[in-house]
């Protein structure tokens, strides 16, 4: 425990020394308290929103986007990703055009996701589902199709039949790899949100940020962005901790960092 | 005795290129049940070939493979196959991993008291909930020996088993792999590169000779267990053995 304590405090202290001297410099006059309000103005200005509920809403609208399209994401993905990792005759008809398609950032589409589906929550949800899509289906393929033939041998000359073979070699073998793909899934939808609500939003983070800009309160914007940071943080926190109580053996081998980075 | 396993000109060959290149040429040989036998050869002799081939993890090129009447293909349960390497999964405990073969084959006691038996008879009794990432080379190469033993082959083929082990772990294991022998009569055919293994554990030594076109040596060991290297007959018999390893190099 005092080893949990001890690695937040680490985490912390970064962050804690950043806002500090942010403050300090803020109190001294050294910065434009317009262009960079203060740490206590942004703080100030969640504790408002919070108080009027609006933080909330915006907050519930967001994440309800995101639940949807990731979950669509992940259900359209998840099933693909484990075909084409086990038929990898499929992969040669399907990954360049999977790859073409992966070039493209959500944000490019969204003009035509508007076009094709309105300006409602479809529009939204489809952008935050496209690009949560690629990772969770990438990582997955990779992990099925990276199976350690030695261990698929072991299991055959246990007599085991195909199916047995893939739901008690292949898929715990790349299910690490499946959440690694999750992990990114979710950034990349939490990302891509915010993307998605700059473009006729009535509510959402992405919105306050907007709103933000129109009544030209810096303090507004940097509060939405903090709120993004902070939920992107702690949803990613969730997700790990889903890993290590699924994946116990996980803790005792070498952990791959997730790499984070979308061309945006 | 008729035999409980029998490999009938068994040929392997490998086109590379234009070339034909044989890893097994007509070999033919039998085990008794109970018997452990030992195969030895130099690295790319084929040995390991021979045993995947029995063990149904590849196809011979011609040839047939009988065990207790029947022609073997593909691989079988009745086939236990212990690797150079552990090859444990690494998601499961130890005591899933020697359980993987019979799971869901047998009641939940019978299982439960199969690992634990198996645990005790390899000597990793306490370490039922380790991950295999948790354990030592020896430890897993212990665990993988049990695995294959849990669904109860009628033979049981080690690719090398002890090759990957430091020497005093080796050693340790070779004794009491001679023990769970004594107390199982397996029938085992253990493949190895080591002259001292073999000598130390097979009622009968197979060489593999370099060039397949050759047959090889046939030797029995009718000596009693535990047995001393010292031993003038088995010195004799040793150098019998590293003459036609170096009879090879001189071809």
């Amino acid at each position: 425990m005092t080893n949990v304590l001890k690695k937040t405090m680490m985490a912390l202290l970064l962050p804690f020394v950043l806002v500090l001297v942010w403050q300090l410099f803020s109190q001294m006059g050294w910065l434009n308290n317009y262009l960079l309000p203060p740490p206590s103005g942004i703080i100030d200005q969640l504790f408002a929103l919070a108080h009027h509920g609006t933080l909330l809403k915006h907050l519930s609208a967001s994440l309800y986007r995101v639940g949807c399209g990731f979950g669509l994401a992940f259900f359209l993905a998840l099933p693909l990703g484990f075909l084409l990792g086990l038929v990898p005759r499929a992969q040669d008809y399907l990954s360049p055009f999977l790859n073409f398609l992966q070039q493209i950032p959500a944000i490019a589409w969204i003009p035509m996701f508007i076009l094709w589906l309105g300006i409602d929550e479809t529009s939204k949800i489809s952008i935050i589902t496209y690009s949560g899509f690629f990772p969770i289906f990438l990582n997955t393929m990779h992990g099925i199709s990276n199976t350690d033939s030695k261990l698929k041998e072991v299991a055959s000359t246990f007599g085991l039949s195909p199916w047995q073979i893939i739901v008690r070699v292949y898929l715990p073998s790349a299910a690490p790899s499946v959440f690694v793909g999750m992990r990114l899934g979710l950034s990349f939808c939490w990302r891509s949100l915010v993307a998605a609500e700059l473009l006729g939003a009535s509510k959402g983070i992405g919105y306050l940020i907007q709103e933000g800009r129109e009544l030209a309160q810096p303090d507004l914007m940097l509060a939405g962005v903090l709120m993004i940071g902070l939920t992107g943080l702690f949803l990613d926190f969730l997700f790990l901790r889903l890993e290590k109580t699924l994946l116990p053996w996980r803790d005792t081998q070498e952990r791959r960092e997730v790499p984070k980075w979308q061309p945006f | 005795m008729a035999a409980f396993l029998e490999l009938k000109e068994i040929s392997k060959n490998y086109t590379i290129g234009s070339e034909q290149i044989w890893a097994l040429r007509d070999l033919s040989f039998e085990v008794a049940s109970g018997e452990l036998i030992c195969i030895i050869g130099k690295s790319g002799c084929g040995k390991t070939t021979l045993l995947r081939i029995i063990a149904g993890l590849e196809k011979q090129t011609s040839g047939e493979i009988i065990l207790n009447g029947q022609a073997l293909k593909d691989t079988g349960r009745e086939r236990g196959m212990v690797f150079q390497e552990p090859r444990l999964f690494p998601w499961l405990t130890l005591e899933e991993n020697i359980a993987f073969g019979i799971k869901g084959r047998m009641s939940r006691e019978l299982n439960y008291k199969t690992v634990a038996d198996l645990m005790e008879m390899v000597g990793l009794t306490g370490f039922a909930r380790a991950w295999p990432s948790q354990l030592s080379g020896g430890m897993a190469q212990r665990a993988a020996i049990a695995r294959a033993l849990a669904v109860d082959p009628a033979i049981l083929l080690l690719d090398e088993p002890f090759s990957a082990l430091d020497a005093l772990t080796r050693s340790k294991l070779l004794t009491d792999f001679l023990h769970l022998w004594q107390r199982t009569h397996k029938t085992c055919i253990h493949v190895t590169h080591d002259v001292n293994e073999a000598l130390t554990l097979g009622q009968k030594i197979i060489i593999l000779p370099s060039n397949p076109g050759r047959i090889g040596d046939v030797i029995s060991l009718p000596f009693p267990y535990p047995r001393s290297l010292e031993n003038p007959e088995l010195r004799a018999i040793k150098e019998r053995v590293l003459s036609q390893f170096f009879a090879d190099f001189t071809d």
